[in-house]
This record gives structure tokens, C-alpha cells and sequence, in this order.
């Protein structure tokens, strides 16, 4: 019925940037709207349970390029597992949340990174792994190590932040909009390089894809 | 009322059995952060506890649903106006009763699954197609799937989305008439944004549009004279029959 991929803005029109979406995906209470809030507004404060979905756009310059990030922020409470997919569609990046001072939280992260496969392929949404209240650091309960492993092993990217004090949260947006604008780049020339390939290694190529 | 009068001591003893830790470390999470800025729920207000003791108290009367974000809002906005108990009451009309004139039944809104919430959105989305056909279209223009403009509508039953005076208005009729209101508010309001829909050029002016439309909504007769003689018939039956169609698209895992 729906698009399983929706692209991102063409560029012809170039004073409008491309836009991506970005959701923010995690267990209650970790600090999902109060990164998004950090990140857009530049304010903390008491945010409100989200109740189904918010939504905020904010402009990117990297280097010389800039891009629109739509960022989707959703519930966290785990009875909302069963329709946070409905929110998935079309997203180019994931921020995958949890906070530093729960291992639940940690594990839970690693159940909506499956749900969040389920619906889109890993090749075509870009993941970062947040851990974030840093500023409880004296309650934390998953390592920096422990984060970073995981996120090796999962190949995504990885980053600890505190919405609370500002710590390192502009940087995850940049670096996930960085990444994201260079994954556009590398597709946009890919094309002409799969031609290539299937000139000279088609079998090879295609044995390939279909084990996805 | 009814039902206080009917089971005097059933409030008093949900409020005192014991909750699962997980569910009420949730509730508590909540209540600091359901409508802080209003004075009945400040730090340290008396308010604060009626709402624990209300969600405590409702998550064991219902454990199937125990207790759903969304669910402190609309507690919230009835202790504004009752005691604990009658408030409690309330609730359990608004989310599942038999004992109104007119039946309302979402409790599996607010179940483990949120089946019912999916269903009653591939239903809104039903009528849409029937009704509003220019709204169908021009939201399959943009890849729109209504949960992201209505779910918190119907979990909160609107009390987040418009003033507080608008969302009293649509409860009155809620209790009076049953859960039929909400399709018809919700028709409403895409029925008076149809023109500045199809004007909108990004998926991002279409969420706007809802959001802002809502919270301005302070004046609400527009909105209930669309809701009433603007959408046209909307039987019972008929609602009934899309709600089995939609949870049998559900159930085969085509939606």
C-alpha cells in the first residue's frame, strides 16, 4: 500500500534543502523529547509523556551543504511497541535511545533496534545509539564500553549526550545529518558503479543482494 | 454516578490492593509531568497524589489495560472538576461502559496490543474515502498514515490537542451519545481543513495544520455544528460493520 522508502527531496530546487527523517525511538523516560527539544529549542525542562508522536523540523548546515532534518519523537512506554512501526515508514536515520543510568532501558534499546529491522532493511536507515544522562553519571549502569560494543557489533553509530547540560547533543544530530548527506552523495553516484559491476561481476553482485 | 452509588466500596478497595511495581513506577514517572504548569498539578500539589491514587486505582479495576500514557491526561482534566472517586467513575465511563444511554467501549485503545486504536484509525480512514474524498486523496498524495495525525486524539480523547473548554463540550456529547462522537469530531476537523490541505505543499504544513487548528479551537461551535449536520449519516451499524472489517484487515496482517 505504502511506499516502504520514501526519497529524500530531489535537489533541483536548490533554496530548498533536502529534507530526511529521523526518529527518535527508546524506552519511557530516557530522554527522547528532551533531546529533540535540546536540539531544536535549546531549552530543558519537564516534558510531557508523548502520546503517539511529535514532530519538529530543524535546518543543518554541514560544511558547505545543509539539509532538513524532520525529526518524528515517539512514545516510549512499551505498550506503544505495537504501533511505533506506523511511525518507521520512510525514515532515512533512527536515534535509538536509552539512558546510561538503567540497564533496562539499554536492553530494551536493543528490542526496538529488532522492531526497527523488522520494517526497514538496515541499508536503508542510518542508526546512531544514544546513551544519554551522562550528568547522572554517579547511577550509571551501562558503561561506555558497553554501549560501544554494541554498537559495533550492530554497526551503528555510537554516542553518549546529556539533554539536561548540553552535553554532545548538537554533535549527534550533526554527525547522524553528515553521514546522512554522504550515504545521498554515495547513492547518487552508485547507479553508474552498479552498472559497472554487473558488467563485469553480475552473478556475484546479485548472489549478493538477495542475501539481504 | 450511577455506578458510585451502585458499588460504594469498589473504589476504596482497587486503591488499596497492590499494583505491579513496573506499572506503578510508570504511573509515578507520569503524574510529575501531566500538565505541570496547571496549579492542581504543580510540585507538591494535593492533585498529585488524587492522580496517582485515580491511575492506581484504575490500573487495578482494569488489569487487562492497567495503565496507558494518555490515560493520566484525560484523569488529570476530570480531577480538575471531581473527587477521587467520582473522577474515577468517570473514567470508567469514558473508556468502558454499558451503563450510558449510548455504549462507549475503547478499552482496547488501551490495551497491550492497541488493537483498537488501529482498528478505529483504518476506520476514520474508511470513512474519510467515503466522505471527504479530496482529504483521501490529497493525504495519499503525501505517504500520510492517519495514526500520525490522529492517535493522540483518540488516546487522549482530545484533551491534549484542544482548550479545555472545547474538550468539555466534546465529553458532554462523548458521555451522552457514546464513542460515535469520536469520528464524527474527528471527520469534523478534516472536513473544515479540507481546503487548506489540498493548499499544502509538505507533509510537514499538513501535521502543522492539525496541530495548530486544534489548539486554537477555544470557539467550538463551529466545530460541533460541522461535527452534527456537516458530516452526514453515521449509524451505529455502520461503524460496527468497519470496525469488524478493520480488525479482520488487522488480524490477517494486511494493516
Amino acid at each position: 500500500m505504502a511506499q516502504a522508502h520514501r526519497t529524500p527531496q530531489p535537489r533541483a530546487v536548490p533554496s530548498q534543502p533536502r529534507a530526511f527523517k529521523l526518529v527518535l525511538l527508546g524506552s519511557g523516560s530516557v530522554g527522547k523529547s528532551s533531546l529533540a527539544l535540546r536540539y531544536v529549542k535549546n531549552d530543558f525542562k519537564n516534558i510531557l509523556p508523548t502520546v503517539g508522536c511529535a514532530f519538529f523540523t530543524k535546518v543543518v548546515d554541514v560544511g558547505t551543504a545543509s539539509l532538513k532534518l524532520e525529526i518524528w519523537d515517539t512514545a516510549g512506554q512499551e505498550k506503544y511497541h505495537s504501533v511505533c512501526h506506523l511511525y518507521f515508514r520512510g525514515a532515512n536515520a533512527a536515534l535509538l535511545v536509552y539512558d546510561i543510568t538503567s540497564k533496562d532501558s539499554f536492553l530494551k534499546a536493543q528490542q526496538w533496534l529488532k522492531d526497527l529491522e523488522k520494517e526497514l532493511h538496515p541499508e536503508e536507515v542510518l542508526v546512531m545509539l544514544v546513551g544519554n544522562k551522562t550528568d547522572l553519571s554517579e547511577e550509571r549502569e551501562v558503561t561506555f564500553q558497553e554501549g560501544k560494543e554494541f554498537a559495533e557489533s550492530q554497526k551503528l553509530l555510537f554516542m553518549e549526550t546529556s539533554a539536561k547540560l548540553n552535553y554532545q547533543v548538537s554533535e549527534v544530530f550533526s554527525a547522524v545529518a553528515q553521514e546522512l548527506l554522504q550515504r545521498d552523495d554515495r547513492e547518487d553516484q552508485a547507479p553508474q558503479e552498479d552498472a559497472a559491476v554487473a558488467l563485469n561481476e553480475g552473478p556475484a553482485r546479485q548472489a549478493k543482494c538477495c542475501a539481504h | 454516578m450511577v455506578l458510585y452509588l451502585k458499588y460504594p466500596t469498589i473504589y476504596e478497595k482497587c486503591l488499596n490492593s497492590e499494583l505491579v511495581p513496573r506499572v506503578l513506577s510508570q504511573i509515578e514517572l507520569d503524574i510529575i509531568r501531566t500538565f505541570p504548569h496547571n496549579k492542581n498539578y504543580r510540585n507538591n500539589s494535593p492533585g498529585l497524589t488524587q492522580l496517582k491514587n485515580v491511575l492506581h486505582a484504575f490500573a487495578v479495576y482494569k488489569p487487562k489495560i492497567n495503565y496507558c500514557q494518555s490515560m493520566n491526561f484525560i484523569a488529570a482534566i476530570t480531577l480538575i472538576f471531581l473527587k477521587e472517586e467520582l473522577a474515577f467513575w468517570s473514567i470508567v465511563q469514558l473508556i468502558d461502559s454499558d451503563y450510558l444511554r449510548e455504549k462507549i467501549n475503547i478499552s482496547d485503545y488501551y490495551n497491550n496490543d492497541m488493537r483498537g486504536l488501529r482498528r478505529d484509525i483504518l476506520v476514520i480512514g474508511d470513512l474519510i474515502k467515503k466522505k471527504l474524498p479530496a482529504v483521501h486523496i490529497r493525504l495519499r498524495e503525501f505517504d500520510i498514515d492517519l495514526s500520525w495525525i490522529c492517535s493522540e486524539w483518540l488516546l487522549c480523547l482530545f484533551c491534549t490537542s484542544f482548550p479545555i473548554t472545547t474538550t468539555l463540550r466534546i465529553w458532554d456529547c462523548l458521555f451522552y451519545e457514546g464513542d460515535k462522537i469520536i469520528f464524527r469530531i474527528t471527520l469534523a476537523l478534516f472536513k473544515m481543513n479540507q481546503e487548506k490541505l489540498i493548499q499544502s505543499n509538505s507533509l510537514e504544513s499538513i501535521l502543522l495544520l492539525f496541530k495548530e487548528t486544534t489548539r486554537n479551537m477555544v470557539e467550538c461551535d463551529k466545530l460541533m455544528h460541522t461535527a452534527f449536520n456537516e458530516i452526514g449519516v453515521l449509524k451505529k451499524k455502520k461503524i460496527k460493520k468497519l470496525r469488524v472489517k478493520a480488525d479482520n484487515l488487522i488480524k490477517s496482517g494486511a494493516a
